[in-house]
This record gives structure tokens, C-alpha cells and sequence, in this order.
């Protein structure tokens, strides 16, 4: 495939789907987004011969290379650690209950979805990105991110509040005629 | 609690994955520019050999037509030292070698003829001067003399009554009273002679311990009867110069002087040796025969031959003994790769190699090398990955790989060399690789680790045997070069291993130096 520029496309339409949905997912300037979905296509292709021994899906393994570069980029910006300790104003003795909420509107275009996770802060979206859509366990996200389990467990909470919150508001807003 | 929070989970999840994204042009421009430079940062190989061979093509080049540079210039200057290399033996026997100033001038013989000049002065006082006798039978051809000029016996003075001055200046050769009247007559005679035959030669001579000078009017050059030998044509040059000669010389009389300093006495006479102006000086008339003559041209029609073939001519070089001594190896191959499990194209990759060696020479042109140098194979293509973690989203992911990159190897060649040239050599042989360790990548993909780590052998073997071959120029005495090629004979990987039939055997190419270690 090395110098073979047609096949490059090929393959560039074929990953630029599943890596453009991490890449939206997780950045939020159009230079970011850019460098996870590029950055991503570029680790591929150097270990194009990967493909020739691959057991998993394709699909699989292009979608972990998007949201690992991803992640190599979260953690690049600087004092990301203290990004999400500060955005977390976790009370000391909160622990996870119940959400009570359960009144999410389906009809949510899969466009809008991605607009509200966009509006939550960066640490928080990160961590509900890699745990309610990538599927990181949060002892696996305190290991990448290099922060405590509670806190990830704590940006998760946040995070699916807030987006009830929007969802909800939204659906008024609907209800209502706005 | 967990299903609803399921709920929403799934809920973006499954939105997320509604989303579809056509290819943004913009992006594929980036995209196409770091292709671009992926590219470019893989160059191949053989492009790096192109351009260090013409680096070396160059720098060889270089050298060679700097060090033809210099012994050209050395047969030159050798070439016209030859005719004027002068043995001067005076009564204490000093002998003194003419400066390198002078050329081919030296060639030049000029005549102040007259019939009895010699008689006129005594005969016990007169030393005898030989200018550009018959060269000797086992003279050297110039090219072929030593830098460092050995005196000869083209000039002689035996000075039996000369005294030496201690100061030479110009105070040196004022008039002084002594012996005035003898030098006068002298001058008289020389002045009063016509020529007398082509044969004679008259040379400046070394005649009294005193300088005389008068104060007498001097006859002009023609009515001096002062003639020059009438010369072929093709000794045109040399026949110029003798006018200059004599021009000079009738000037020099004229002055009262014959000689003045140093360089007057270079311009009469271009085979000047340093020191003759510390004597006085008359002329006397030595008749030589028609076989001097003779000997006389055929000495400046070989310098001027050896001259001439100096400059076009490369003096031949000699096999020289070679030494047996240690050296140190150093060298830069393409190296094939192996399949391994990729089931793809072999690559080559780039192989450096540094080591030590022996080399025994049996003869001038004979030697054996026995070398051991470190290198290492790129390029193993074998990759294994485990899957012992799974992701909730995907149970198909395997987190850890291991790719080994690059074989480090202990190659221990036996090679005979033979000189076709002096500095040209071909040699060959046989070896054994060892395979030592092996730099391998590993990744986990999950915690984004990426490292070099030693030591993944399985599916490699140990050992293989190579033969080889090259050709070999040395630069210099202790520095050569060559370029050689290396075949190995087994497989190195393991294939009931990697259940692969293919047999891969390992080969590189490529140029290394040797310096070898003075004895």
C-alpha cells in the first residue's frame, strides 16, 4: 500500500467513518478532531501488515486505534490531571445511588446527542465517552488516565446527570413548541 | 440501578453509532501530507548506498588526484634537479647541493671562447671545472630518483689553491690591490679571444684569492670577440640563453665586476651553487672533445625526455609486504529480513557491523582475515499477539504484541584475500552467525505501551553459515575499503514454529573499512 495513493483512499473512506465518530466524540475544535482521526489512520497504516494476522474485526481494531489516539491526545494537553480534579467538585462523601431519571426521548437525532456530549466538560466527556460508549471499566480508565476509580466513577455521574438534564430540557423544548 | 443507568448508557451508545461522517477532504489533504512524509522518512535503502558510494567515489577520486598531485610535482622538481645536481669539491673538500631554484636553464652552456686563455694562466695555479659532464652510466632515469637529490658529478671545481672567504657580501668583492695585474692580463686574454671551435666550452673558474677589478675602459661585446656556438635548431631556447649568458657576462666586465651577488651570478649562471660566490673567480677556457660534446646533448635530451614523460606518466607501484597485524572493522549493509509468520514480501533493511580482526599475511600478496564483528538483521516480520484481556464492547480485541524487529548477531568470517594490484585486493570466504539476542517491540495496546525489550528468541535458531566474497582497495597503507556480499546458507527462523514453509536465508550486501593497527 506504500506509495499506492487510490488504495490509501480506499482505505482512509473505509476507517474515516468509525474514526470520525471517536474523533467528534471526544475533541472539540475541528484541529483536534482532525489529529485523532489522521493520527489514527497513520498508526494503521504503519502497521498495515497487522490486518494480514488480524483475528478480530477490522472495524474493532480501527475503533481501538481511534479512541487510544484519542487518549494519547487527552493526555498530551497539558495538566489533564488537574483538569479533572478540578472540574469534579465531588463532595467527600458522595457515593453512587440510584438515577431516577428515566424519561430519554428517542426521537434525539443522533446529531444533537453529539452536540449536548460536546457541551460537557472535557474531563467529564472523556470519561463518559470511554465508559458508556467505548466500554472501559472504570479501574481501566483510572489506569489511563492515571486518576482514582472514584473520581472516574464521579465524572460519570456528572456526566449522565448534565446529559438528562439537556435531554430533558430538550424534550420540553419540543413539548412546549419552542 | 445498574439498568438504569444502562439505559442511558446504551442510549448514547447507540446514537453514537447512528452517526456517519463522509470523508472530509480537508482531513484526507493532512492525511495526504503525512503520507508524504511517511515517504520520505522511508527511503529506500539502496538510494543511501547510491549516495555513500558517491561520497566515496568522490572522496577516492579526490585523494588520488591529490596524491598524483604531489608526485607529479616531485618528479618534476626530481626531473629538473637532475642536470643541475652539483658536487662542488674544493681544496677542503665541502660538498654542496645547487638550490632548488634552478631548472632547466641548467641545460645552458656558455662559451667564452678563446684560443689561449688557458695557457696564459699557470697551470699549477688552474683548477680544473667540468660543466655538465657525460653522465654516468647507471644514472637513474628522473622518475625514478629519490626525492632527496644526491649530488653528482656534473659540475666539479677542484679549487687546489682557492681560499675560502668567510663573508659573502657585497664588501666581499671589492678591488683590492693584490694580484691585480694578474687578473687584468687575464682579462685582457679572455677579452682578446674569438671563438676557436664549437667543442670548447669556457667556464667560469675559480682562479685567486683576490677579486680584481679595473678601471679601464671596456671594449664593447663584439669588440671583445666574445662569440657564442652556433646550436642546432632545436636547441633554439638553449641558444637564447647562452646570449643572455654572454650579454651578462660582457655587462658583468663591463662593471669591472664578473660577479656582483648571489644573483648575478644565478642569472649568468642558472646551475648557481649557493656558496660559489665566496670565491674569486676568472675564466678559463677548457677544451672538450667531440664525445663530451656529444654526452653534453645527449644528458639534456634525456632530462628533457624524463621531464616531459614525468608529468604523464604514473610511476608504477610495487606489491608491498603486508604486514600481519589487528584492524578494526566497521561497515554499513542492506540486509535481507525474513518472512516469519507475515506472510509477506521480505524486506531489507539497513545493517551496521563493528568489530575486530586479524589479518596474516603468508605473502606480499597473500593474506588471510579473521574477523568477528557485531550487526544485526532488520526486518524479522515475526509478530505474536496474546488476547488474555477482552473489552466489554468488543471480545475480539487482543491487547498485547510482541514484534520482533531486529536480530543482533556475532558474525565470525575466515577470508583469504589476494592482491590484484598493489592496492587492489579480492577477497572471499566462509563464517558462522551467531544469533545472539533479538530487539523486539512490545505493545499493549490497552495501557498505550510501547517499548523495546530483548530477548524474544523463540522461533529463532542460533547458528548459521554464510560464504562471502568482495573486493577490497586500500586508501591508504592502513585504511581500506571494501565492498562485499554475505549469504546465509540456513534458515534462521524456526519454521514449524510459524508453520511456514517457506526457507528464508538471510543475505547483505554492503561496504565496510578497515583500519588496520600499525605493528
Amino acid at each position: 500500500m506504500a506509495g499506492n495513493r487510490k488504495a490509501q483512499r480506499a482505505f482512509y473512506e473505509f476507517c474515516y467513518p468509525i474514526l470520525a465518530r471517536v474523533g467528534y466524540r471526544y475533541a472539540k475544535n475541528d484541529e483536534d478532531i482532525q489529529e485523532i482521526i489522521n493520527e489514527s489512520f497513520m498508526r494503521l497504516i504503519r502497521k498495515i501488515e497487522r490486518f494480514q494476522t488480524l483475528t478480530a474485526s477490522v472495524e474493532a481494531y480501527v475503533w481501538r486505534a481511534g479512541v487510544n489516539t484519542a487518549i494519547d491526545i487527552f493526555r498530551k494537553s497539558k495538566n489533564y490531571k488537574d483538569m479533572i480534579q478540578i472540574s469534579a467538585t465531588m463532595p467527600a462523601d458522595w457515593k453512587e445511588q440510584e438515577s431516577t431519571t428515566n424519561e430519554l426521548n428517542h426521537a434525539h437525532d443522533a446529531n444533537e446527542i453529539l452536540n449536548y456530549m460536546r457541551q460537557l466538560p472535557e474531563p467529564t466527556a472523556t470519561i463518559l465517552n470511554l465508559y458508556a460508549i467505548d466500554g472501559y471499566s472504570h479501574k481501566e480508565i483510572g489506569d489511563m488516565l492515571d486518576i482514582k476509580e472514584t473520581l472516574s466513577r464521579w465524572h460519570l455521574h456528572k456526566a449522565r446527570k448534565m446529559m438528562k438534564e439537556l435531554l430533558c430540557q430538550q424534550t420540553k423544548s419540543i413539548a412546549y413548541g419552542k | 440501578m445498574e439498568n438504569n443507568q444502562h439505559h442511558i448508557d446504551n442510549f448514547l451508545k447507540q446514537k453514537m453509532q447512528e452517526l456517519h461522517f463522509e470523508v472530509n477532504e480537508k482531513h484526507w489533504a493532512d492525511a495526504q501530507r503525512r503520507l508524504d512524509e511517511e515517504d520520505k522518512k522511508k527511503r529506500p535503502f539502496w538510494l543511501f548506498i547510491i549516495v555513500v558510494t558517491l561520497l566515496i567515489g568522490t572522496a577516492l577520486t579526490a585523494l588520488n588526484n591529490f596524491r598524483n598531485g604531489n608526485t607529479t610535482k616531485e618528479s618534476s622538481a626530481s626531473a629538473n634537479n637532475l642536470p643541475s645536481a652539483v658536487e662542488v669539491k674544493n681544496h677542503s673538500n665541502t660538498t654542496l647541493n645547487q638550490p632548488k631554484t634552478e631548472t632547466k636553464q641548467a641545460q645552458q652552456v656558455s662559451v667564452l671562447d678563446h684560443n689561449d686563455i688557458a695557457t696564459t694562466n699557470k697551470q699549477t695555479e688552474t683548477e680544473q671545472q667540468t660543466i655538465l659532464t657525460p653522465p654516468r652510466k647507471n644514472r637513474q632515469p628522473a622518475s625514478k630518483q629519490p626525492a632527496k637529490r644526491q649530488p653528482s658529478a656534473n659540475l666539479v671545481v677542484h679549487s687546489a689553491q682557492s681560499t675560502k672567504v668567510e663573508k659573502s657580501s657585497e664588501s666581499d668583492f671589492q678591488d683590492e690591490p693584490k694580484g691585480k695585474a694578474e687578473n687584468d692580463a687575464l682579462r685582457r686574454n679572455v677579452l682578446a679571444q674569438g671563438v676557436k671551435s664549437s667543442e670548447e666550452i669556457s667556464s667560469t673558474k675559480s682562479l685567486s684569492k683576490h677579486h680584481e677589478t679595473t678601471t679601464a675602459p671596456q671594449p664593447s661585446a663584439s669588440q671583445k670577440g666574445i662569440k657564442t656556438i652556433p646550436l642546432a635548431k632545436e636547441e633554439a631556447p638553449q641558444k637564447e640563453m647562452n646570449e643572455i649568458f654572454v650579454r651578462n657576462a660582457v655587462t658583468m666586465l663591463g662593471d669591472k665586476r664578473l660577479y656582483r651577488s648571489p644573483e648575478d651570478y644565478q642569472k649568468l649562471n642558472p646551475r648557481y651553487v649557493k656558496g660559489l660566490e665566496q670565491y674569486t673567480y676568472t675564466e678559463v677556457m677548457v677544451p672538450l672533445g667531440k664525445e663530451k660534446s656529444d654526452s653534453i646533448k645527449n644528458v639534456i635530451a634525456a632530462s628533457a625526455k624524463s621531464a616531459s614523460s614525468s608529468t604523464s606518466k604514473k610511476e608504477p607501484l610495487a606489491y608491498q609486504p603486508q604486514p600481519s597485524t589487528f584492524y578494526l572493522l566497521a561497515g554499513i549493509a542492506n540486509a535481507r529480513g525474513y518472512m516469519g509468520n507475515s506472510q509477506g514480501n521480505v524486506k531489507w533493511g539497513f545493517s551496521p557491523s563493528l568489530g575486530l580482526g586479524y589479518q596474516y599475511s603468508f605473502s606480499d600478496r597473500m593474506s588471510i582475515y579473521l574477523s568477528a564483528y557485531m550487526s544485526y538483521i532488520s526486518h524479522l516480520n515475526i509478530t505474536e499477539e496474546g488476547s488474555r484481556i477482552r473489552y466489554s464492547f468488543d471480545k475480539d480485541s487482543s491487547v498485547l504484541s510482541v514484534t520482533r524487529k531486529n536480530l543482533l548477531q556475532m558474525v565470525v568470517p575466515v577470508q583469504f584475500a589476494y592482491k590484484l594490484r598493489p592496492r587492489l585486493a579480492v577477497f572471499g570466504g566462509a563464517g558462522l552467525n551467531f544469533g545472539l539476542n533479538s530487539i523486539s517491540i512490545y505493545e499493549d495496546a490497552k495501557y498505550n505501551v510501547q517499548e523495546r525489550r530483548f530477548g524474544y528468541m523463540s522461533g529463532l535458531r542460533f547458528l548459521d553459515v554464510n560464504f562471502n566474497f568482495g573486493i577490497e582497495y586500500d586508501i591508504m597503507p592502513q585504511v581500506s575499503i571494501a565492498g562485499f556480499y554475505q549469504q546465509g546458507l540456513f534458515d534462521m527462523t524456526k519454521n514449524d514454529y510459524f508453520n511456514n514453509t517457506y526457507t528464508d536465508r538471510n543475505a547483505r550486501a554492503g561496504i565496510a573499512v578497515r583500519y588496520k593497527f600499525k605493528k
